[in-house]
């Protein structure tokens, strides 16, 4: 019901006014009930943030990430397609072309990135660069923590890309109680 | 009042005041420019402008799919309106069909964003009248519809969510388990927020007839929203020029009859209500299928102009587009429900008090980002 | 005339041997007694109120100094101390500088005759309730001075009110008090309280079958209502904070103040809160009288009359000062004078009257 009916009171002002001081001493008791429940209900929202941390979403979008063959190279063809499509324009490719050995023993060129630089600082975390990539090799990981004393160093190069999201503090916590060891099941 | 002698009368005095742009009620940066006798507003002018972005000028020059998720920065309380209403106006201009499911799941998203945006509303309309426990019990609960939006889209606010031709992701297995969940979570909650605020005598006291606008006035300024619709003008575009699958839900359409910040906030208390029966119906009845349209590598739009129009939280945003032919509109209009709504108070302030502003201010419920783009 | 409490005459050995010494020193003492007690009480409460919101606000409040964040609030004294204390320059510099301490004033001088525990009170003067209602009036003056030399517009605003408010609610107030005053017919406090000890929650003698707290007749229930909720508005506590209303006035008369003169008028509002506590449990609800034993045997000494008893009873009263502070709207300034003037003084005129019936009927 939208339309809350107006507060009525009677036409006697005597009335009227224990009326008013009756409403007033009933609403504020039913909040203080509110709040005195509250403050009794458990556990608290929130957590120590530092100290504790809460899982993020597997999609959680950050720091990018070029994913590797088995190699360790870059799957990336270096063909620009997510430097055209950043809005922000904190993408940078250029191209060099070597020599790779297929599975099948023959050699064959192609393009691989020279550099790659992303500026974090610029970038709004919008994955349409990591949807426009023809090879799916740009992927926006969860790592969403780098704190530098100067902007410039927010710009990361192709070693910063390539280097795989670490795991988080709840992921840790997480493998701590699993008992597993940590460093197996990682991926981009 | 008598005057004394020859000097002036003591009420005669006035007082210029800038409320803003840095105080703390002006919900970001607005600059109100209040002429005080006393503590009463004699008049109020207000100065928009300082979040200015030129959203319409990156988007001519971007084009459509790179300035999509630019209008989350826009309404950033509930972001999931201008990316639809943008996306909507490209979608009418390329004509391009959007798949089932994926109108169903922007209404989801959709509504679960007007029930958080409502719920920070609530929360600062508490805050404005000094109830804190208010602001951070609703800032608990949207936190529960921030995890979702973390879940869906993998970031809580600005979350790219609405894409021309559908939406950018499915949802992940357990989520509809969660969303259920958290509005029944959100629906007992807001029973306790009435026990607690809603229903207050004090409350009462400070909201019942306090700056009542007409219907007629809400008409002429463009009022849209809550805002109109706590004052009785039955308007509301998800019903009245339907986009999307809002046809196929069963909702009412929240009407006030007095105008007052009292309804604009029930208002909105129960439009929440209602928006948490439409997701509950999203949920039950979502159909299979694709979620995005696949669009040519370079989406262009043709020659033509087209409006698209969304009910957001804070009333109608519509983008109006021209397009010739390239990847950019020629020219992009943008119409936000607060821009309108915000302009009403230069009028309805005229004789209330200071401590009234922020009532007033708080019950128009405006988002400068949305104001100035 | 009950016995001293435990802690009383631990206090006294301590006392005793001193005196000996420096006669003089017994005139320190109750000055150190009252500052120590109001520089614990406010930094106890600044940590208790940041607890009691986090409580109700679900969240966790201050954590990190000393067990559960109870050293949060000398860090904060550090913080504020080691601030850049900002004078504005249009500002009147020396009521500017002043104002603070006016408004901690009355805090410090009404302790003097609140009797905290059985025989501890710093004067026990046969006029200690005029005394405090004088000296109550004093902190109003601080902030409409604070407000007014701060030269900024919404600092006046927030002075103007005050003015406004606590000259108002000082009328209510003191209506309720004077039906202690009818009821105990005496105007010490020290009288007022003893008036009210020996009873016990127990049916059994000594002297009374029931509590003979104030707030267990009509007249002095009705008086402790309206008394609290006077208060409430006196130390400018929510929902009658008009003088700071922060999403209104910015911060109201304290805009302008930074570093410690801040931190005064913060100590202040807490002590001040601790103060009208005071004066409720010593008027209403008895003091430093214990509801369960007046003076108990073996390990019931330790609740029988005494301090303990005191500070119970405010800890019980600010903590409800609290709850509803974080409940409650603020109300309007022209609904706050009105429910002043239409509501409390009514009520407590009619109150004078039920009191004068039930000192005549039922007598002193
Ligand atoms: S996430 Fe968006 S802004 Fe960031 S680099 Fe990719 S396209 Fe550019
Ligand atoms: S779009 Fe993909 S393949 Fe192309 S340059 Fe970017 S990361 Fe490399």
């Amino acid at each position: 019901m939208a339309h809350v009916p107006p507060t009525r009171v009677s036409d006697n002002p005597i009335i009227a006014f224990f009326q008013y001081v009756w409403s007033a001493a009933y609403t504020t008791a039913k909040g203080l009930r509110v709040t005195g429940y509250n403050a009794m209900r458990r556990p608290r929202v929130t957590v120590c943030y530092p100290l504790e941390q809460l899982d993020i979403s597997p999609r959680t979008r950050a720091r990018h990430r070029l994913l590797t063959d088995e190699q360790g190279e870059p799957l990336c063809i270096a063909c620009g397609q997510c430097q055209r499509t950043c809005p922000d324009h904190c993408v940078v490719v250029t191209r060099k072309k070597v020599t790779v050995t297929t599975p099948e023993g023959e050699e064959k060129q192609v393009n691989r990135p020279d550099t790659f630089t992303i500026d974090l600082a610029r970038c709004m975390y919008c994955n349409l660069c990591a949807e426009a990539c023809p090879v799916n090799c740009l992927h926006l990981t969860r790592e969403f923590s780098y704190i530098e004393g100067d902007v410039r160093a927010l710009t990361i190069d192709l070693d910063g890309l390539l280097r795989p999201e670490p795991l988080s503090e709840y992921e840790l916590r997480q493998r701590e109680t699993a008992q597993l060891a940590p460093g197996d099941g990682e991926e981009g | 009042m008598a005057t004394h002698g020859r000097k002036a009368p003591l009420h005669n005095e006035e007082m210029l005041i800038n409320m803003g742009p840095q105080h703390p009620s002006t919900h970001g940066v607005l600059r109100l420019v209040l002429r005080l006798r006393g503590e009463m507003i004699e008049s109020c002018r207000c100065v928009i402008g300082y979040l200015h972005r030129c959203h319409e000028y990156i988007s001519e020059r971007n084009g459509w799919i790179r300035s999509l998720p630019l209008t989350d920065r826009l309404d950033y309380l509930s972001p999931i309106t201008c990316e639809w209403a943008m996306a909507l106006a490209a979608e009418r201009l390329a004509q391009v069909e959007v798949p089932e499911r994926a109108e169903w799941l922007r209404v989801l998203s959709a509504e679960l964003y007007r029930i958080a945006s409502h719920l920070v509303f609530v929360g600062t309309f508490g805050n404005d009248l000094a109830a804190v426990t208010m602001f951070l019990h609703t800032f608990r609960e949207r936190e529960l519809i921030m995890d979702i939006f973390e879940k869906l889209t993998g970031q809580r606010m600005t979350c790219h969510y609405i894409r021309v031709g559908g939406v950018g992701w499915d949802l992940p297995a357990g989520l509809d388990r969660e969303i259920r969940q958290a509005l029944d979570v959100i629906e007992s909650r807001l029973r306790e927020y009435d026990d607690l605020f809603t229903n207050n005598r004090i409350l009462r006291a400070r909201t019942e007839g306090v700056a009542e606008i007409s219907a007629e006035r809400c008409r002429a300024y463009g009022a849209s929203g809550p805002v109109a619709r706590a004052s009785g003008v039955d308007f509301d575009l998800r019903r009245d020029a339907p986009y999307g699958v809002y046809d196929r839900f069963d909702y009412r359409v929240i009407l006030g009859n007095r105008g007052d910040c009292l309804d604009r906030f029930t208002c909105r208390m129960e439009e929440m209500r209602q928006s948490a029966r439409i997701c509950r119906q999203v949920l039950d009845g979502l159909p299979p299928g694709e979620i995005r349209t696949k669009l040519p590598a370079r989406f262009k739009t043709p020659e033509g102009v087209a409006y698209g129009a969304v009910e957001g939280a804070r009333g109608e945003c519509g983008y109006f587009a021209i397009g010739d032919g390239t990847e950019a509109p020629y020219r992009l209009k943008i119409r936000s429900g607060g821009f309108s709504n915000l302009h009403l108070i230069e009028d309805i302030l005229v004789g209330w008090k200071v401590a009234d502003v922020v009532t007033i201010l708080g019950s128009i419920d405006i988002v400068l980002g949305d104001i100035d783009r | 005339m009950a016995e001293r409490g435990w802690l009383e005459n631990w206090v006294n050995g301590i006392v005793q041997p001193l005196y000996e010494v420096a006669p003089w020193i017994v005139h320190l003492v109750p000055i150190l007694w009252i500052l120590i007690l109001i520089v614990g009480s406010v930094l106890i409460l600044i940590w208790a109120e940041r607890k009691v919101s986090a409580d109700i606000q679900s969240r966790v409040g201050p954590l990190h100094h000393g067990p559960y964040g109870l050293f949060q609030s000398i860090w904060d004294a550090l913080k504020l101390l080691t601030k850049e204390d900002t004078i504005p320059k249009q500002a009147d510099r020396l009521v500017f500088c002043v104002a603070p301490y006016i408004v901690f004033l009355p805090a410090i001088l009404a302790y003097v005759v609140i009797p905290v525990g059985n025989g501890l009170i710093a004067a026990d003067l046969n006029v200690g309730l005029w005394y405090l209602v004088a000296v109550g009036s004093i902190a109003v003056l601080g902030i409409i001075v604070a407000g007014w030399a701060s030269n900024n517009k919404w600092s006046l605003l927030g002075g103007m009110r005050a003015a406004a408010q606590l000259i108002t609610y000082e009328i209510p107030m003191f209506l309720s008090v004077v039906v202690i005053i009818m009821m105990a017919g005496t105007l010490s406090l020290d009288q007022i309280v003893r008036s009210q000890s020996g009873g016990s929650w127990s049916l059994a003698p000594p002297d009374a079958p029931f509590l003979n707290w104030n707030c267990f007749t009509l007249p002095g229930m009705i008086a402790a209502v309206l008394y609290l909720v006077a208060a409430l508005a006196e130390v400018n506590r929510q929902p009658f904070d008009l003088p700071e209303s922060e999403s209104e006035l910015v911060s109201g008369f304290n805009t302008e103040y930074s570093g410690m003169r801040f931190g005064i008028f913060f100590v202040a509002e807490f002590s001040n809160t601790a103060l009208v506590s005071g004066i409720a449990a010593t008027l209403f609800f008895g003091g430093w009288s214990s509801p369960i034993v007046s003076e108990g045997e073996g390990f019931w000494r330790i609740f029988g009359d005494g301090v303990l008893w005191y500070f119970v009873k405010i800890t019980i009263l600010i903590y409800c000062m609290m709850w509803v502070k974080w409940t409650l709207p603020r109300v309007r300034i022209d609904q706050m004078l009105q429910i002043a003037w239409k509501g409390l003084i009514p009520l407590a005129l009619i109150n004078i009257a039920i009191a004068v019936a039930h000192v005549a009927w039922v007598g002193a």
